[in-house]
């Protein structure tokens, strides 16, 4: 018996060194790499850089992108100004999680990764006001250098507002080149978001906007420049955006400048290629079906009406349908530009899109009251959300 | 059918194709002709990417009998990894389909290791059914199903090998040239691809075949195997004729030890045409080959194509050169594994 204890005894304490020195050994190797991770590129991803560029088909760039096109013009130079002003930017800055190489890409390297950044949209408007916008949309984006697929995408949207009555040709440019260039301009956004980026950010259920429709009751005020197709885009690429900013990892949209799964790409310096867009695990697909005006003696309200529905990619299994509505009252403004009467139904589409994404990170009841279904709406997002496990 | 109208029928087909599959050096999607014995459980039903991933989404599913445990889950999940590789092999590598056979137990016994970037997809419990569904979407890591499918082949004697593929351009430069000149045959110009050789020769070792230069032979068999006799009767017509083909076999079997696989075939380059999207350029390349075995009187073992393969890239050479290693690669893994399975 005594045997037994002293032996148990002994046991007992070796237990307790072995315990010191694992933790020991833990808490040195814990400081190594922790002092290692500042300045050790070997702990982050390396990706090769492809450039800037554009998204959609070869011919039509110009004509889709004419003020990128035209900031892009550098006289004498081959390479192209926001390419230039692109690159010098991710060459002077060190990122967290990621080494952008701007060598050739090292064939024998195991699946090399590339970034590029490239820009989907540019518009220019006039808002209530008649205030000049101008917005940008672009992607960073992160796809396997052999296969060309698309690994994740990070949307950037960028508006700037110009004052009244400055919409003259040198007015205009000039807030493109703010878009573009100042420290709120896309490229140092872009440069902010690639500071804290991993493309572990990237490896959660996939969801993708699979189309956007509009019923005929949602085309009686649009205007004829504003067409359908580019409408249908629009919402698409909205509504991705909006997704993509409540950590939903969304493939983009880009109705128009995709065959099949092909997204086109033409970078500005080199060559054009098609990428390759992951298949979705789930699908939505958006219907506006309805806009409507009640016009008040000094109040206008105008009402959208969205049908959202989502599916499993693999079974085509409903996992959401829904209704979305939603009313913005304004104040009559007689002087209103003809073309600028669209403007109060983007906006009341642009805030029941954004309101309806922000629900992917905290479901409110109350809203699902007030813009949807209620109760059942919010069931279904719940359970959604916890399907996208974000 | 006249020789103007075939040729715009192929354009016009290269054409749809390359609208319809995905970028860069691609095939056709192969067809799943292959069988796989002891298909199974019926309870997987597994969708392969047909773009250039190599990605999979398969479901399992498993009956439960009162409450559902871990045990069940496991099971449906190794039901659906089992199935995306069973189906992968099956697509995308018929040719290795028999090696599937003889690897299942390993395949299955690494499938952790066979399988990446894993991914719940969703889970469904029908209550009323009592059954548990669960999807998951993996990518194959095609390098180490490779290494054990091909290991089987390792196991199996090596044998020797020669080939002679000839990639040839036709010499029309436009559909006018069979009009104006009343030409009413393909005539060919052989092209000289070291690409297609560095290709070929990579696949049919990887499947243990010890491969000897034709130039070497050229030599060893006293010119009985004439590499430019094979590419002259190749540049007036599809077959070689039975005195190059006869004097070619002879010659290698007279060889002590002899060689005993000789691999034949031509890769053809369509007209380039420049991609809708992109303003790439794209060519087609058609492929035909067989592997003869010396040892038995010049005997087909294995065949391929005509199959079309694209390639693209911003000049004709670089999507041309694109399409014949594609094509290049593609058909000697079929012919390798068709020529592994019937004779060896």
């Amino acid at each position: 018996m005594l045997f037994l204890h002293l032996s148990s005894y002994r046991v007992f304490h070796q237990t307790i060194a072995r315990f010191l020195l694992i933790i020991v050994l833990v808490a040195s190797s814990f400081s190594c790499t922790s002092s290692a991770k500042i300045d050790d590129n070997s702990t982050k991803t390396t990706v090769y850089y492809a450039g800037f560029g554009f998204m959609g088909r070869f011919d039509n760039i110009a004509e889709k992108f004419p003020h990128a096109a035209r900031l892009n013009q550098q006289k004498g130079r081959q390479i192209g100004r926001l390419t230039a002003y692109f690159t010098e930017q991710l060459k002077q800055q060190n990122f967290n999680n990621i080494v952008v190489n701007f060598n050739s890409v090292d064939q024998n390297r195991n699946r090399p990764l590339m970034l590029a950044m490239s820009v989907e949209r540019e518009t220019l408007s006039l808002d209530r006001g008649n205030n000049p916008i101008v917005e940008i949309s672009a992607q960073l984006l992160f796809f396997d250098y052999e296969s060309r697929v698309l690994l994740g995408n990070l949307h950037i949207p960028v508006a700037f507002k110009g004052i009244k009555g400055a919409d003259n040709k040198s007015d205009i440019e000039k807030l493109f080149e703010q878009a573009y260039f100042s420290k709120t301009g896309l490229f140092n956004i872009a440069n902010n978001k690639l500071k804290t980026l991993a493309l572990s950010d990237f490896e959660g259920i996939r969801l993708q906007v699979a189309s956007v429709s509009l019923e005929d009751g949602a085309k009686k005020f649009l205007p004829q420049a504003n067409n359908q197709l580019i409408m249908e885009e629009y919402i698409g690429q909205y509504a991705s955006a909006m997704l993509g900013k409540h950590k939903v990892n969304i493939i983009p949209f880009s109705k128009g400048a995709t065959i099949g799964r092909q997204m086109a790409i033409r970078l500005n310096d080199t060559s054009a290629f098609n990428l390759v867009l992951p298949k979705a695990d789930y699908e939505l697909d958006i219907t506006l079906q309805r806009t409507d005006l009640m016009a008040k003696k000094h109040w206008n309200i105008y009402g959208v009406k969205f049908d959202i529905a989502a599916k499993q990619s693999f079974n085509n299994k409903s996992v959401l349908n829904m209704p979305l509505f939603y009313t913005s009252k304004v104040k009559a403004n007689t002087k209103e530009k003809s073309l600028d009467q669209w403007a109060p139904f983007e906006d009341a589409i642009e805030s029941s899109l954004a309101d309806w994404a922000k629900q992917f990170a905290n479901p409110s009841s109350k809203w699902c009251k007030r813009y949807s279904s209620g109760s059942a709406a919010c069931a279904q997002l719940k359970k959604f959300k916890q399907t996208l496990s974000i | 059918m006249n020789i103007k109208s075939q040729i715009l029928r192929a354009s016009l087909l290269a054409c749809f194709i390359s609208l319809t599959v995905a970028c860069g050096s691609t095939s056709t999607p192969a067809p799943e002709t292959a069988e796989i014995t002891d298909i199974g459980e019926e309870q997987a039903s597994v969708i392969l990417d047909n773009n250039n991933t190599i990605e999979g989404v398969a479901q399992g599913k498993v009956s439960y009998s009162r409450s559902l445990d871990a045990e069940e889950r496991g099971e449906a999940l190794r039901i659906a990894k089992e199935g995306l590789v069973r189906k992968f092999v099956a697509q995308k590598m018929p040719n290795l389909v028999r090696n599937y056979n003889a690897t299942k137990e390993e395949i299955n016994d690494n499938l952790d290791e066979l399988l990446l970037s894993e991914k719940i997809v969703s889970e469904d419990i029908d209550s009323d059914n009592k059954s548990y569904a669960v999807t998951v979407r993996a990518q194959i890591n095609e390098p180490a199903l490779l290494l054990i499918l091909n290991d089987s082949d390792s196991k199996m004697d090596s044998a020797e090998m020669t080939f002679i593929f000839v990639a040839r351009e036709d010499t029309a430069q436009n559909l006018d040239d069979y009009s104006e000149n009343e030409k009413t045959q393909v005539e060919w110009r052989a092209m000289n691809t070291k690409e297609i050789d560095v290709a070929m020769g990579a696949v049919f070792t990887d499947h243990n075949f010890n491969v000897v230069s034709p130039a070497v032979l050229e030599l060893e068999t006293d010119g009985d195997l004439q590499v430019s006799a094979f590419v002259k009767d190749f540049e007036v017509g599809d077959d070689v004729s039975s005195e190059t083909l006869g004097r070619a076999i002879v010659g290698l079997k007279e060889l002590a030890p002899p060689v005993n696989f000789f691999a034949l075939g031509t890769l053809d380059v369509d007209r380039s045409f420049v991609d809708p999207v992109s303003g790439n350029i794209k060519v087609a390349v058609s492929v035909t080959g067989q592997i003869l075995n010396v040892l038995k009187r010049g005997s087909r073992v294995a065949a391929v194509g005509p199959v079309q393969y694209f390639g693209e890239g911003t000049t004709y050479a670089v999507a041309r050169n694109n399409a014949l290693k594609s094509a290049a690669t593609a058909a000697a893994k079929v012919l390798a594994g068709q020529a592994r399975a019937n004779s060896l």
